[in-house]
């Protein structure tokens, strides 16, 4: 059906047309009728004349307890894991493809999995993300799609940044310096009088950087000083990648959760902002960390939200780096989004 | 069998319209609200119909006050959220912040909030809410919330080319030091017409999450200012008579709210949500029908209101009920746990 011909059918359907060029799309809205007006015919589907069976309705009354079994017993695990088709008819529920692969059916699969049971005692984190991938529980996706939205967010904004890196004078807060340097030591890159010299030239003198770059530039510099000044930018702008927003505020085309406010509830779990950017990626990361809550597995929570602060991480500095914001070459990108990461992971005490 | 299938759902959220009436006239506002449209509940009738619904529903979390602009008012908005507060519920106001007109005004209304327990403050605004409320007006009233131990949330709706809304809000300074703070959030949210004469705006259409099923439905349950009890809170709620659950009579709000589980069509939005749906029902003619759609409300009217739709629905439901219930229950099975 044309949507001209559709609209002109859901006009048809109730909506009474306001003035011309300002019509009314869904009708008039039941707010500016006194008492919200008399309601007529609902389309409704009552349950109650479906025809299914007594004991189809006691069935679905159970499911509850099923799945206890399922989740509590060793015995009903590896039955229902065997076949989770015959396992549902078994208990008079469905099991057509549409419910083999819906997600809260491929959770079970994945809760009693052997293998995946295997890998959780072992704490092998990867391992179980794997399986969770390989049975559909998590999506595949392109890694490249974020990078490069964010990279189109940061070079649409990147005179802003730029003016935001200069204002802010890279000054290191003390603890940002102290783990800056331990850090560093950690990394087997031990900091040379020079390297640390230049350091405390940064902080101290409040200069973006050493050289006459209006941004930040590191050509030349060693890698801890291309470390400080990437943790300086970031960690001053960024703060945690879990936690306060930048860069989605500068992406015009975020995604927010269309249920419009109801946050406490229906928002995933974590508050990933450049995350919310890729839809995969947050419904994945959502579903882990429930995985790993039904597991009572704190331990796969922390490695999947330590993978997505790296991950966001990873596009942002990349991102600078391309907007030629931050330059450095390979290895020096490299030992800074693991230190930005490190620093994150701290900050939020993972 | 219909009290087996009430057992099985329960609100987490109660959402207060406390009045249509709104200090702005937006052009494409979902309840065509303006200083000028009445209906409002009474101070008394909402502090009844919280109370009411904490006792029959222990699931409870939260109530949200919005509207309208819930903030007109005044005095019984305060008395409401310090009676939720009360009795243990997190509270939450949604409102376009035109009372942060000044510092002092921001202030003024920022410390009544606070008084009266309120948890988190959510400003809307956009290209449309700023040809009445303007940015600044946002970020005071953010600014005072805030200042206040306030958790604050800024939406705003998608912009058209022209429109500079989201970036001018992001730009502030002292919007940039509240982020870091963590204490604001902000957030660009999806946007949908009301009126043929809408202009286009820069969103794009994400599939996945108009795919998903609606957990509004089932998971909020809604007063409207006519003190009707609605099933969602969504953006064409006013729009779709079958979201109306009937008229509060004071005792009456938890058999209305579970009436709804004898409407095969509720688990199914709440399951596949209305997008998926119409495809599912449609076929190859869903292109069409849903082109232009960005809203998952957006397709949830035209769902309802499509006479081919509810056709093919009513067609085809009967053979879809053991699969989308067996889906319910498995999903509410593991929510639980």
């Amino acid at each position: 059906m044309k949507r001209r011909k559709f609209i002109q059918a859901s006009l048809l359907a109730g909506a009474l047309p306001a003035t011309a060029g300002t019509e009314r799309l869904y009708g008039t809205p039941a707010s500016l009728t006194p008492g919200g007006g008399k309601v007529g015919d609902k389309f409704l589907l009552p349950l109650s004349r479906s025809g299914l069976p007594t004991s189809t309705w006691n069935e679905f009354a159970a499911v509850s307890q099923i799945i206890d079994n399922v989740v509590g017993s060793k015995t009903e695990s590896d039955i229902f894991f065997k076949s989770p088709k015959n396992y549902l008819r078994t208990h008079g529920l469905d099991a057509s493809d549409k419910t083999l692969v819906d997600k809260s059916v491929l959770m079970l699969t994945c809760l009693t999995d052997p293998v995946v049971q295997e890998s959780v005692a072992k704490s092998d984190w990867d391992a179980v993300l794997e399986h969770y991938r390989a049975a559909g529980l998590l999506e595949n996706r392109d890694p490249a799609l974020l990078q490069k939205q964010v990279l189109a967010a940061v070079e649409e904004s990147s005179a802003e940044i730029a003016e935001i890196m200069k204002s802010q004078k890279m000054v290191l807060r003390e603890e940002q310096e102290q783990f800056l340097l331990e850090f560093l030591e950690q990394s087997g890159h031990v900091p040379t009088e020079d390297d640390l010299a230049t350091v405390a030239q940064i902080v101290s003198s409040g200069m973006a950087s050493p050289t006459a770059c209006s941004v930040v530039t590191v050509c030349g510099a060693a890698v801890t000083v291309a470390v400080a000044v990437v943790v300086a930018v970031v960690t001053l702008t960024l703060v945690s990648t879990t936690a306060a927003s930048y860069v989605d505020v500068y992406a015009s085309e975020l995604v927010s959760n269309p249920s419009y406010g109801m946050s406490t509830e229906d928002e995933t779990p974590f508050t990933g902002s450049i995350a919310k950017l890729d839809p995969v990626l947050v419904r994945n990361t959502t579903r882990a960390i429930r995985m790993g809550a039904l597991l009572g597995a704190p331990g796969l929570q922390a490695h999947v939200v330590k993978s997505l602060i790296n991950e966001e991480v990873r596009v942002f500095m990349t991102a600078l780096q391309k907007a030629n914001l931050f330059t450095a070459n390979d290895e020096q990108l490299e030992l800074a989004i693991r230190a930005v990461s490190a620093y994150s992971y701290r900050s939020i005490d993972l | 069998m219909d009290d087996m299938q009430g057992a099985a759902i329960a609100p987490h959220s109660l959402t207060i319209l406390c009045t249509y009436q709104c200090t702005a006239a937006c052009k494409q506002c979902c309840f065509e609200s303006s200083p000028e449209v009445r209906g409002r509940l009474s101070g008394e009738d909402i502090i009844a119909r919280i109370t009411e619904a904490r006792c029959e529903f222990p699931s409870l979390k939260l109530v949200a006050f919005s509207g309208g602009e819930a903030t007109l008012l005044k005095q019984a908005l305060f008395d409401a959220i310090a009676h939720a507060t009360s009795l243990g519920l997190l509270t939450r106001i949604v409102s376009n912040a035109s009372w942060g007109k000044t510092v002092n005004s921001a202030n003024r209304m920022a410390d009544s909030l606070s008084r009266s327990g309120l948890s988190e403050l959510n400003i809307s605004t956009g290209k449309d809410h700023q040809e009445w409320v303007p940015s600044e007006s946002v970020i005071n009233a953010a600014q005072a919330a805030v200042d206040r131990g306030i958790f604050t949330l800024i939406t705003v709706e998608a912009d058209d080319q022209e429109s500079t809304c989201l970036s001018s809000i992001a730009y502030d300074e002292r919007v940039r030091r509240m982020l870091k703070t963590k204490s604001l959030a902000l957030q660009s949210n999806s946007w949908m017409p009301f009126r043929r004469d809408a202009e286009k705006r820069v969103q794009e259409r994400n599939f996945a999450e108009m795919r998903k099923g609606c957990e509004q439905i089932f998971g909020n349950v809604v007063v409207t200012p006519h003190d009707n009890l609605s099933a969602c809170c969504g953006l064409t709620l006013e729009h779709i008579p079958e979201m109306r659950l009937g008229h509060c009579d004071g005792t009456n709000m938890g058999s209305l709210y579970r009436s709804q589980a004898d409407d095969f069509l509720k688990f199914w939005i709440h399951v596949e949500g209305p997008y998926a749906i119409i495809e599912r029902v449609m076929g190859k003619e869903s292109a069409d029908i849903l082109e232009d759609v960005v809203h998952i409300c957006q397709a949830c009217a035209i769902m309802h209101k499509n006479p081919q739709i509810r056709e093919a629905i009513e067609r085809e439901y009967l053979s879809i009920v053991p699969e989308v219930m067996t889906r319910f229950h498995i999903k509410r099975a593991l929510e639980s746990r």
